[in-house]
C-alpha cells in the first residue's frame, strides 16, 4: 500500500462542474518554487507573507518540462494564497489558486503546475499528508472521507458530528460498563485466595444485555448511514402512461424526463437527485411494467425490475380515472420495502381521496414530498443526525463482531469466568478499533481507499 | 561469564549458562545466601505458577527444587477454569536453599565465588563490560556479566523510625554497584517492598484458627519429577479486626510509608497492612495466612500483614488477632528500599542497551517475586551465552508463554511499581496454561538445548501421544446422548461439565475408547512409570478440546493486532524527526526503541494515531531499502 508519496503534488480541489470559483491546491516542499514559475516576479514575495492572498495573473511556465501552450501564455487571473508549513491543511508548504469557475481555468492551472515540476495528486493524498503531518487523526481523516462522499446537507451534518466525536461518545457509553465488569471478573480470578468476590452470573448477564441493547441501537442507525450517504432510493412504478414521468418532473420541479402521451415513452430508467430539507432522495423514473413489451421496451422493463430491487421506497402509481386498475406489479421489490400508493391525474376526478396528485395542477405534490421526508425520518435519518452517528460498513462489521461475542457469552452457560474475561477483553479491543483508539493496519487501507482526487 | 547474585534470578542464569557449556562464575556474598527466600515461604500461584512450569520445560531449576522441598502443594482456583488454575507450594526454606546450593555444586563448568561485587570492569560508558571487581580487590574477568542483585543495591530497611542499611535482614547492602551503573550511563530509581513479621509456632493458639490443608492429590511443578509424595503441612487462616485497624490508624504517623520517609514506590497488589487499612477503610477485616517456613523451624510467616510500623506496634497489632493473643514475634516486618534500573534500558534479551555484555534480571529490573526473577534469569543467562557464540537471540513471544509476556512487558511498560505477573496480563491466556506448558514450549526447549537429551525425548514422546489422542477423540464417531445429530467424542467433551470419565460412559463403545487412549499412552510413554506425565497430558488434551472454540475465536479477534508484531522497526529508526508524533510518544519511542510496531503499541503513551503514522513510515522505510541480495 503506497500510503505516502513524496514530492510536490497538485490537484483541482473543488468538484468539477458549475460554480463561480474553483480551487487548485499545490502542496509539498517545492510548492512555492513551482508557484513562482507560473507568476510574474514579485507576485509571491520572498519571504512569503503566509496566509495573505494576492490577485495575480497565472501564466504557463516559461521553461515547461512538457509540451502545451506557448511559454508565458496567460491562463487566468487568480487569487494566490500561500500557506507555510505547518499551518496548512496538509501541514506542508501549500499554495492555493482561487480561479474562475468552470473546468478549463482550474485544469489549466493544475496542468501548468505539473509542467513546472509538480506531480498530480493521488486520491486522498492531501488528507494522507495532513494525517502524516499530525494535522488530522485517523478517525478525523475517516470523517473527512465521509464528508466528501456526502453529497447533501444531512449527510454532511452527520459526517461533521462524527468529526467531532459523535460515535466515539456513543461507544464510550458501551465500553464503560464492560470495562468495569471485566475489572471485577479479573479481580476475582487473580485474588480468589484473598477473598475477592466477582460479579454474580446475573450481574454479568445484565451488563452484557445492556451493552447488547446499546450496540443494537447503534446498528439500527446503520441503514440511516447508508441513506444519508447514498440517498433514499425512490422508484416510481406503474402501468404505461399512468403519468410516472410527469410526476417525476413535478417532484423535481424540472423537465428531466421525456413526457409523451404515447404509452411506453420511457424506455430506460431516468434518475435524478432531489434534496428535501437537507435529505437526499434519488428518484428513479422507470419504464412502465407491461407484460407484452417487446424490443427496446422489453429491455426497459428488465431494467425497471433491477431498479425496483434496489429501492428504499416504491411509489406505486395508478390514475384516479381508473380506480379499478389493479395495483402495479412490483417485480423484485426487496422484502419489507415500503410501498406508497399514489393516485395520478387527480385533476380529472376532484372527488378522489388518498394520496392524490396532479402533475398538471400541482395538486398533492407538496404532500408527496412531505411523505418522502416522513419516510426518510422513519428510516432513522433524523435519529442518526441527531445522535451524531453515521455508521459505515467498517463500523458496522466490527459492531456485529462485538455483538456476536456478547451473544456467545450470554448463550454459553459453560463458559467460565476466564473465558468471559478473555472474550470481554477481545470485545473491548474491537470496540476500540472502531474509533481508532486501538490501531489496526486495516484501518489505514479502509480509510484511505475511499478518497477522491483533490482531497 | 559472570553472574552476580545467587538469588532466584542468578541461579537460573548461572545454571543455564553452565549447562550451555559456558565457563561460568557465580558471585555471591556467601554460599549460605544461595536460593534464599527472604519473603514468603512459597513458590507458585496464579501467573507465577505458570512461569515456574515454563521455566521447568525450558530446562530451568526452580520446578525441580520446589518439588523436592515443598511441604504443601495446592492448585489454586480449582473451581475455576483450567487457564486460571496454577500450582502453589509451601517451601521448606532451608531445604530449598540446600537443594539449590547442591545444584550449583554439582553443575559442571560453574564455580561459586564468595565475595561482594562492587565494580563493573568497563572502561567507559558504551564500552563492553569485561568482568567485575570485588570489595576485597579481586577481579573476575568475563565477557558477559548478568547482574541479579535483588534488593541489595543501596538497600535500606525500615522498621518504624529505625533504619538499617542492608539488602535484607542479616545481609549487607551493596553500595558500590549503583554508582558503577550510573557511571556507565544507566538510570536508577528507588523501589520499595516489604515483608511481614514471623511468629514462633509454639506461641500460637491454633485451635482458634482455620486450618488450610494442601491438595489430596498433589501435582508436581516439574515434568521431570517422576515420583511424587510430598508432605502436607497445614497453613492457617486468621483475620484482622476493627481493633487491629484502629491500632494501625493511631500509629500511621510512625510508619515510614506514611511519614514520607520512604521515597520508593511499592506494589499496589501486595500492599502493606497500613495500605490496606487506609485504602479499604470500609472493610471490617482482612485475611491473614499463617504459613510454616519449614519442617525444622518454628518460624511462621504471617502472610497479609507486611508492615514497616515500629516493633511495639507490630507486636500489638499481631496480638489483636484472634488466636495470636500471646504470639511471640521472632522477626519484625520491615520495608526495604532499593535501587532498580527501569527496564526500558534493556533489550528483550535483557542486555543493557548502553553497556554491551551487561545483562540485568530480577528485582534489579523492577519486578517482584521469586518466579518472575527466575524467569528473567533464564532469559538473560541463555541470551548471554547465545550472544557469545554468535547465535541469534532467543526472545519468547507473548502468544507462546508467560515468559514472553513478562519480557515484552518489561521492555514496553513504564514500570512504576514492582512488577508482578498476573494471568490477565496475557491476552492469549486461554492458550497459556499450566497444563500445556510441555506442548507450548517443546520447540523452544529443543532449540535452547538446556534439557538433558533423555528429558527432551520424553517431551517428544508426550507430544506424539498428544497428537494421537486428539486425533482419536475427534475421530471417534458416536451418537449424541442429548439427541442431537451424530458427532464425535471431542464434540461431547466440549460440553460443560463433561470430563473423561463421563465421556467413557456416554459415547458409543466407551470401553473401547478408554482402551484406545490407554494404548496410545502405553505405546508412546511406555507403561507404568510415566503416570504423572500421562495424567498431565490428559488434562492438556481435554482442556485443549474444551477451549478450542474460544481460543480460535480469540485468535481471530487478535489477528488484526498480532500482525503488527511482525512489522519490525529498523534499529536505527529516527523518531525525533517525525513531527506528527506526539511529544510523549516521540520521547518514549526514542528511549525504549521497540523492536516491532506491535511493541510500540504496547508502550503507554503511544496513541493509536502515533502508531498509524509510525506504521506508514516504517513501511516506507522498508520499501525504500534496497532488497536483500539472494532473498527469494
Amino acid at each position: 500500500m503506497a500510503i505516502l508519496e513524496s514530492g510536490t503534488v497538485v490537484a483541482v480541489a473543488t468538484p468539477e462542474g458549475e460554480g463561480g470559483l474553483a480551487v487548485v491546491r499545490l502542496s509539498g516542499p517545492e510548492a512555492l518554487a513551482v508557484a513562482r514559475r507560473l507568476l510574474s516576479a514579485g507576485a509571491l514575495a520572498d519571504p512569503v507573507d503566509s496566509h495573505r492572498a494576492r490577485l495575480a495573473l497565472v501564466r504557463w511556465p516559461a521553461r515547461a518540462d512538457t509540451g502545451g501552450p506557448e511559454p508565458g501564455t496567460p491562463l487566468d487571473q487568480a487569487l494566490v494564497l500561500p500557506m507555510l508549513a505547518p499551518a496548512s491543511y496538509t501541514g506542508e508548504d501549500t499554495v492555493e489558486f482561487f480561479c474562475h469557475g468552470g473546468l478549463m481555468p482550474a485544469r489549466q492551472i493544475a496542468a501548468a503546475c505539473r509542467a513546472a515540476g509538480a506531480r498530480g495528486a493521488l486520491p486522498g493524498e492531501f488528507t494522507r499528508r495532513a494525517f502524516l503531518n499530525g494535522r488530522l487523526s485517523l478517525v478525523q481523516a475517516e470523517a473527512v472521507a465521509e464528508l466528501i462522499a456526502a453529497e447533501h446537507a444531512a449527510g454532511a451534518r452527520a459526517a461533521l458530528a462524527q468529526l467531532t466525536g459523535g460515535l466515539n461518545r456513543q461507544l464510550a457509553a458501551v465500553e464503560g460498563p464492560l470495562r468495569d465488569l471485566l475489572a471485577r471478573i479479573e479481580g476475582a480470578l487473580e485474588f480468589s485466595e484473598e477473598d475477592a468476590v466477582g460479579p454474580s452470573r446475573e450481574d454479568v448477564a445484565t451488563t452484557l444485555r445492556a451493552a447488547r441493547r446499546q450496540i443494537d441501537d447503534l446498528l439500527d442507525l446503520a441503514p440511516a448511514g447508508r441513506l444519508l450517504r447514498d440517498g433514499v432510493q425512490v422508484v416510481l412504478v406503474g402501468a404505461p402512461n399512468v403519468g410516472k414521468s410527469s410526476l417525476f418532473n413535478a417532484l423535481l420541479g424540472a423537465d428531466r424526463a421525456l413526457v409523451d402521451p404515447e404509452a411506453g415513452t420511457t424506455r430506460d430508467v431516468v434518475t435524478a437527485p432531489l434534496e428535501l430539507d437537507g435529505v437526499l432522495f434519488v428518484l428513479h423514473d422507470t419504464a412502465g411494467l407491461r407484460d407484452r413489451a417487446v424490443g427496446v421496451e422489453a429491455k426497459g422493463v428488465a431494467r425497471t425490475r433491477e431498479t425496483v430491487a434496489g429501492a428504499d421506497l416504491v411509489l406505486a402509481l395508478r390514475p384516479v380515472t381508473d380506480r379499478a386498475q389493479p395495483a402495479p406489479a412490483l417485480g423484485d421489490a426487496p422484502a419489507g420495502c415500503p410501498v406508497l400508493p399514489v393516485w395520478t391525474k387527480g385533476d380529472l376526478d376532484p372527488a378522489a381521496t388518498g394520496m392524490v396528485t396532479s402533475s398538471r395542477t400541482g395538486q398533492g405534490i407538496e404532500a408527496l414530498r412531505r411523505a418522502l421526508l416522513d419516510h426518510a425520518r422513519a428510516g432513522g435519518v433524523a435519529a442518526a443526525v441527531a445522535r451524531g452517528v453515521i455508521l459505515n460498513q467498517r463500523h458496522q462489521d466490527r459492531l456485529l463482531a462485538c455483538r456476536e461475542t456478547i451473544d456467545q457469552l450470554l448463550e454459553d452457560p459453560g463458559a467460565g469466568d476466564e473465558v468471559a474475561a478473555t472474550l470481554l477483553a477481545a470485545t473491548l479491543q474491537e470496540l476500540g478499533a472502531i474509533t481508532g483508539r486501538v490501531f489496526t493496519e486495516q484501518l489505514l487501507g479502509e480509510i484511505f481507499s475511499r478518497f477522491c482526487v483533490g482531497k | 561469564m559472570i553472574v552476580v547474585g545467587g538469588g532466584h534470578a542468578g541461579l537460573e542464569a548461572a545454571l543455564a549458562a553452565a549447562r550451555l557449556g559456558c565457563r561460568t562464575a557465580l558471585v555471591s556474598h556467601a554460599r549460605a545466601e544461595i536460593g534464599r527466600m527472604p519473603c514468603n515461604p512459597a513458590i507458585g500461584g496464579l501467573g507465577k505458577g505458570h512461569l515456574v512450569r515454563e521455566i521447568d520445560v525450558l530446562g530451568g531449576q526452580m520446578g525441580l527444587a520446589i518439588d523436592a522441598t515443598g511441604i504443601q502443594f495446592r492448585v489454586l482456583n480449582r473451581r475455576k477454569g483450567p487457564a486460571v488454575q496454577a500450582p502453589r507450594a509451601q517451601a521448606d526454606k532451608a531445604r530449598y536453599q540446600a537443594t539449590m546450593a547442591a545444584a550449583v555444586d554439582d553443575q559442571a563448568g560453574l564455580v561459586l565465588i564468595e565475595g561482594d561485587a562492587t565494580r563493573l570492569l568497563a572502561a567507559a560508558p558504551g564500552d563492553p563490560v569485561d568482568g567485575v571487581g570485588l570489595a576485597d580487590g579481586r577481579e573476575v574477568r568475563g565477557q558477559r556479566v548478568v547482574l541479579c542483585t535483588g534488593t541489595f543495591l543501596r538497600g535500606l530497611m525500615h522498621v518504624g523510625e529505625r533504619r538499617t542499611r542492608g539488602g535484607r535482614e542479616g545481609a549487607e547492602s551493596s553500595e558500590g554497584l549503583s554508582g558503577e551503573l550510573r557511571r556507565l550511563g544507566l538510570e536508577l530509581r528507588r523501589l520499595k517492598t516489604g515483608t511481614p513479621p514471623r511468629l514462633h509456632a509454639d506461641s500460637i493458639n491454633f485451635s482458634r484458627l482455620e486450618p488450610q490443608p494442601g491438595d489430596r492429590d498433589p501435582r508436581p511443578f516439574s515434568f521431570r519429577t517422576r515420583s511424587f509424595s510430598p508432605p502436607d503441612h497445614l497453613c492457617w487462616l486468621a483475620y484482622t479486626n476493627e481493633r487491629t485497624h484502629a491500632l494501625i490508624r493511631e500509629n500511621l504517623h510512625r510508619s515510614p510509608l506514611y511519614g514520607g520517609i520512604i521515597e520508593g514506590r511499592g506494589p499496589r497488589y501486595c500492599p502493606s497492612i497500613e495500605d490496606k487499612v487506609v485504602r479499604f477503610a470500609d472493610r471490617s477485616r482482612h485475611l491473614v495466612f499463617l504459613e510454616p517456613e519449614g519442617e525444622d523451624t518454628p518460624e511462621i510467616y504471617v502472610n497479609g500483614i507486611s508492615t514497616s510500623l515500629p516493633s511495639d506496634v507490630q507486636c500489638a497489632l499481631v496480638r489483636s488477632i484472634e488466636g495470636l493473643e500471646r504470639a511471640a514475634l521472632v522477626r519484625f516486618g520491615y520495608a526495604v528500599e532499593y535501587d532498580s534500573a527501569p527496564s526500558w534500558q534493556v533489550a528483550p534479551t535483557l542486555e543493557c542497551r548502553r553497556v554491551p555484555g551487561l545483562f540485568l534480571a530480577g528485582q534489579l529490573l523492577g519486578t517482584s517475586g521469586y518466579e518472575e526473577a527466575a524467569a528473567q534469569g533464564l532469559v538473560a543467562g541463555v541470551n548471554a551465552v547465545r550472544s557469545l557464540g554468535g547465535q541469534p537471540a532467543w526472545i519468547p513471544s507473548r502468544n507462546e508463554s508467560y515468559l514472553g509476556v513478562l519480557i515484552d512487558d518489561l521492555v514496553t511498560k513504564e514500570i512504576s511499581e514492582p512488577y508482578r505477573m498476573f494471568t490477565s496480563r496475557a491476552e492469549h491466556r486461554l492458550h497459556l496454561r499450566c497444563d500445556n506448558a510441555e506442548t507450548r514450549l517443546l520447540e523452544p526447549a529443543a532449540q535452547l538445548g538446556l534439557l538433558p537429551a533423555g528429558e527432551l525425548d520424553r517431551l517428544r514422546a508426550r507430544d506424539r501421544a498428544r497428537a494421537r489422542i486428539l486425533a482419536c477423540l475427534s475421530g471417534w464417531r458416536t451418537t449424541d446422548p442429548a439427541g442431537g445429530p451424530a458427532c464425535t467424542a471431542a464434540d461431547i467433551l466440549r460440553r460443560p461439565d463433561i470430563d473423561l470419565h463421563d465421556l467413557a460412559e456416554i459415547v458409543r463403545d466407551g470401553a473401547g475408547l478408554r482402551l484406545a487412549l490407554a494404548g496410545i499412552v502405553r505405546e508412546e510413554l511406555g507403561d507404568g512409570s510415566e503416570s504423572l506425565l500421562a495424567a498431565g497430558l490428559m488434562i492438556d488434551c481435554i482442556t485443549s478440546i474444551k477451549y478450542s472454540g474460544y481460543i480460535n475465536r480469540q485468535r481471530r479477534m487478535l489477528e488484526s493486532q498480532s500482525h503488527l508484531d511482525g512489522l519490525a522497526i529498523p534499529a536505527d529508526f529516527e523518531y525525533r524527526s517525525i513531527p506528527a508524533l506526539s511529544n510523549e510518544a516521540r520521547e518514549k519511542l526514542s528511549r525504549m526503541r521497540p523492536a516491532t510496531i506491535g511493541q510500540a503499541g504496547r508502550i503507554d503513551g503511544v496513541r493509536a494515531a502515533d502508531l498509524a503514522i509510525l506504521t506508514v513510515l516504517v513501511r516506507r522505510h522498508r520499501d525504500a531499502a534496497p532488497p536483500e541480495r539472494g532473498a527469494p
